[in-house]
């Protein structure tokens, strides 16, 4: 793993299970649905680490979990504030502020995450009342300050989000997640609503503010196209697992995970017309209440052997900052891109 | 023309679709033009308000009326005769809205298949009944038992496991790639000789989509169906059509074969959206939006409907709408920088 000097945030374990209850009185746990199972990563500063996977993998979970919109069910997320280290999951009330100006998030559907009856001053301005970083006529200028950065005319302060078009909410959104100077901000399909030449703007506006602020993006889509645009490092998650983890281009054209492999079969490429993937070899998403014995993929994979389906993989190291979750990693010749 | 001369399936010529509404009119579709034939597959184009819905709803006839009305044109579509060898040729534009021939075409002849599964099922009545439903009333003589039987066969063939169980389920019983398939089923029922997909892959993931689109590809060989396929994505469609036809603001402003429209656009509009579009295997650059923004949908027009974020642009685009013309052989293109031939 990276040396401890440039790693902002360091995920150790985490685990997210849901319960199942049974219906009628006495709702009893009956099982439980493992979200996030076991995942562990690092966030360099500057750099935006990719997580993709189908419906149902964990990754919008996992962003919930890093940015405390649920509390994990065990593990820890470590985060440098101020050249010291926390752990969140033993944050004392005043270090518990500092972690939510620290890390952010933007959310997928621009209009669902804004309150319609604020205009776009009270919007942005709220984080910094809510943590008492500003007010008046400071929150103001604070705020001029980062919508002008995100490319919004400061003439709209008083508008109202149905005033808006997608991209511009987008932009508000980001506005509202950078205003109290966060290190890590958390992005959950952040453009997958909008327009085609639309998306084009945000990503590069997300480009340009990381290169400017110095930020750590944790970016989850499962558009490839558009994380292999934007990521240094890529995750793939597979039924709440972490089943690889690579720099960006190790991951599309060596990737060591079968899983892996097959996402990348099936994305449409615009060098090769015509190809369509297979369909025997793309399988069913699993069933998080019925999960396999042994590796989960063990069902869809095409390379599975008898170890497969009794003893599950653990992350390994298969090359330099590359990891997968697979009995036979090494010994695979996998295609990728 | 003799209909036996024609070598189209449904030809659209010049279809305009305005919608009146109280703020103003809204020229949805303003001068669209393409053939299809027989087995082939064209890939309709376009970022949101570019008409190509609006396109397809017209020749199914499912445009709103009032608000909307298909202004002009004609959608020329060649019916297998009576006796299998006359064929006639009917414009859809034409035919009255509730008119027993129209009844007829739609579904039996052209068959849909939308983005949103959930919306398009009944549900309150099983799948199967709405398969059944749409196969007894299209096929005289059909019996429920015959109908029913198809319909398990058909669920089967799109690779819905246990189709004699599901045939009597819901639809939210399906899941999102299941209800898709079933919609497809549903759709290839009545073995149309047209199929449109309206975004069928949009909310699906690149998994399912891969076995959308490889279903629909076998389909389309089996029956030598012809496919309107419309996507904002543009691999996607690479992946499918033999044909691309990319659209702005209710114009088609290029048509021509997949591999010119990805190696060789003509248009300014095509050229900026593939510059602004990543990709997981194109080369890896900055992305390049398209400047500017789509124009008040009310707004009066004049010339070239993409003049205001074109690059390229000439004196004569502001106030001349260009003919839609034939730049290279089989490469149409709608763009003063072009003449015919």
């Amino acid at each position: 793993m990276a040396d401890g000097d440039n790693v902002v945030l360091d995920v150790k374990g985490l685990k997210k299970y849901f319960p199942l209850r049974s219906t009628g009185f006495r709702r009893q746990l009956v099982g439980q649905i493992k979200a996030v199972d076991d995942v562990s990563f690092q966030v360099r500063v500057g750099e935006t680490v990719g997580v993709v996977g189908e419906s149902g993998c964990g990754k919008t979970t996992l962003g919930r979990c890093v940015v405390r919109i649920y509390d994990p069910t065990a593990g820890d997320i470590l985060l440098r504030l101020g050249g010291r280290q926390v752990s969140v999951g033993k944050l004392g009330k005043q270090d518990y502020r500092e972690f939510r100006k620290s890390v952010q998030m933007v959310f997928q559907d621009p209009f669902a995450s804004l309150n319609p009856r604020m205009n776009l001053l009270q919007t942005v301005g709220e984080p910094l009342l809510v943590n008492g970083i500003a007010t008046g006529r400071d929150l103001e200028d604070r705020v001029t300050d980062v919508i002008r950065k995100v490319g919004l005319n400061v003439g709209f302060l008083r508008r109202f989000p149905h005033s808006f078009s997608g991209g511009q909410r987008q932009r508000i959104c980001i506005a509202r997640a950078l205003v109290v100077n966060p290190r890590v901000v958390v992005a959950d399909e952040p453009v997958s609503a909008l327009d085609v030449s639309i998306q084009a703007q945000i990503l590069n506006l997300l480009q340009d503010l990381q290169r400017e602020f110095g930020l750590s993006y944790i970016f989850i889509s499962h558009n490839m196209s558009v994380v292999r645009y934007m990521s240094n490092r890529i995750l793939v998650m597979y039924a709440g697992r972490l089943v690889e983890t690579a720099p960006r281009d190790d991951l599309l054209y060596a990737p060591k995970h079968p899983y892996t492999a097959m996402l990348l079969s099936a994305v449409p490429k615009v060098t090769r017309l015509g190809e369509i993937a297979r369909a025997e070899t793309l399988g069913e998403p699993p069933n998080l209440l019925a999960l396999p014995k042994g590796c989960v993929f063990n069902p869809r994979c095409p390379h599975t052997q008898d170890i497969c389906r009794t003893e599950a993989p653990t992350l390994h190291n298969v090359g330099a900052d590359h990891f997968a979750s697979c009995h036979f990693a090494e010994s695979l010749q996998l295609r990728g891109v | 023309m003799d209909p036996q001369e024609s070598d189209y399936l449904l030809s659209v010529r010049d279809l305009r679709t305005y919608f009146h509404l109280y703020e103003g009119v809204v020229r949805a579709v303003d001068g669209v033009s393409f053939d299809i034939r027989q087995g082939q597959t064209i890939g309709i184009i376009g970022e949101s308000g570019c008409g190509k819905s609006v396109t397809v709803q017209s020749i199914m006839r499912l445009v709103p009326t009032p608000p909307g009305r298909i202004e002009g044109g004609q959608m020329l579509f060649c019916l297998p005769g009576e006796n299998g060898r006359q064929r006639d040729v009917v414009d859809l534009a034409g035919l009255p809205i509730n008119s027993p021939e129209l009844q007829r075409i739609r579904w039996r002849h052209i068959a849909m298949v939308f983005q949103e599964p959930m919306t398009a099922f009944s549900p309150v009545h099983t799948v199967g009944d709405q398969i059944i439903e749409a196969m007894q009333f299209h096929i005289p003589g059909l019996s429920r038992r015959q109908a029913r039987a198809e319909a398990i066969e058909l669920l089967k063939s799109v690779g819905i496991p246990r189709a004699d169980k599901l045939v009597d389920a819901y639809s939210y019983q399906f899941s999102g790639g299941m209800r898709q398939r079933a919609m497809i089923a549903m759709a290839l029922s009545c073995h149309p000789e047209l199929l449109i997909a309206d975004e069928p892959t949009t909310a699906l993931d690149v998994t399912v989509e891969a076995q959308i689109l490889a279903l629909l590809k076998d389909v389309q060989r089996k029956y030598n169906m012809a496919m309107l396929y419309i996507s904002h994505d543009l691999a996607v469609v690479g992946q499918i059509a033999d044909d691309i036809m990319v659209m702005y603001l209710g114009m088609a402003v290029e048509l021509a074969n997949v591999r010119e429209v990805f190696r060789n656009p003509l248009h300014p509009y095509t050229q900026a959206l593939w510059r602004s579009i990543p990709s997981v295997d194109g080369p890896l650059e900055r992305l390049v939006p398209i400047v500017g923004t789509l124009p008040h949908p009310y707004a009066p027009r004049a010339g070239c409907p993409f003049y205001s974020r074109c690059e390229q642009r000439l004196d004569q685009c502001k106030s001349m709408v260009p003919e839609f013309v034939e730049a290279t052989p089989g490469h149409q293109v709608r763009c003063h920088l072009f003449r015919q031939g």
